[in-house]
């Protein structure tokens, strides 16, 4: 396993990028951390961060899905 | 608002597979609360573009930074604001840490790109918490713990004192209970934080 460097990790991911489904809603990609930095170890991840185009959300449907099933659990705990 | 479609666990194999390693991922979509955790803004100041031009975001790097002078300016009044409060409960120890952790909490409202981002419960269980109870507080504080002459402290703006936690022990630990938060969400680092 190599050290994994800012460079070689661009140019592993760039067909990533190239996908069509990912242009569409990707407006930039960057990497932030270790990898960034030229520092990291040769077990560390690599961090991501990507900014959406307008009109795009990145928010995790399972907090919609908690945050409305925290009143059903309040009545099954009542109620049982 | 369409929820972007690639935001799955093939999105975050597939960058896996080609990197050959774990994947943390994170997420910035645009509006008025692109910021929400410091952990975003941390990312975006010190990310390097690997996909798309610096210049499609550079409205966000100029809110970022905006962000950053804001704490360095705050970061003055607190100090200001503690050697106050130094002076003023010097001879009374156990008041002077209550109200700094008291005023440190209300502080923290209203300002998403510096609350805690462990979980959006507890940020809006507290908010909640605070609407009621911070005015009467935020009296009880200023009017019956210290001299009359500290009332003044009521005018420091909120977030004042959160800037000096956000650049202390609010910073690593906060980074990587967000980093943890997403990866637990998209399944790629199951670890809780440290």
């Amino acid at each position: 396993m190599l050290i994994p460097t800012f460079d070689r990790m661009r140019q592993l991911m760039a067909p990533v990028w190239q996908v069509e489904e990912y242009q569409r809603d990707i407006l930039w990609a960057g990497v932030f951390g270790s990898v960034s930095r030229n520092r990291a170890k040769v077990t560390s991840d690599v961090d991501i961060l990507i900014v959406l185009k307008d009109g795009c959300t990145g928010e995790p449907v399972d907090l919609h899905e908690s945050m409305l099933c925290l009143p059903l659990l309040f009545l099954t705990n009542s109620f049982f | 608002m369409p929820s972007f479609a690639f935001l799955n666990e093939l999105f975050l194999l597939e960058l896996a597979e080609v990197c050959g390693r774990e994947i943390s991922l994170m997420c910035i979509w645009q509006g008025h609360d692109w910021a929400w955790g410091n952990v975003r803004v941390e990312a975006l100041i010190s990310s390097r573009t690997i996909y798309g031009t610096r210049s499609d975001v550079e409205h966000l790097h100029s809110d970022a930074m905006t962000f950053l002078y804001d704490g360095l300016k705050m970061l003055d009044l607190v100090a200001e604001a503690l050697g106050k409060i130094r002076n003023l409960v010097a001879t009374v120890q156990i008041y002077e840490v209550c109200k700094l952790r008291i005023l440190i909490l209300l502080l923290c409202q209203n300002r998403p790109h510096i609350r805690n981002s462990s979980t959006p419960l507890n940020g809006l269980r507290a908010r909640s918490a605070f609407k009621s109870s911070e005015r009467s507080l935020t009296r009880w504080i200023f009017n019956h713990t210290i001299t009359p002459s500290a009332r003044c402290l009521t005018h420091v703006p909120y977030g004042v004192l959160l800037e000096s936690v956000l650049s202390s022990m609010a910073w690593n630990q906060m980074s990587r209970q967000g980093r943890w938060r997403f990866g637990k969400y998209y399944g790629i680092n199951s670890n809780p934080p440290q």
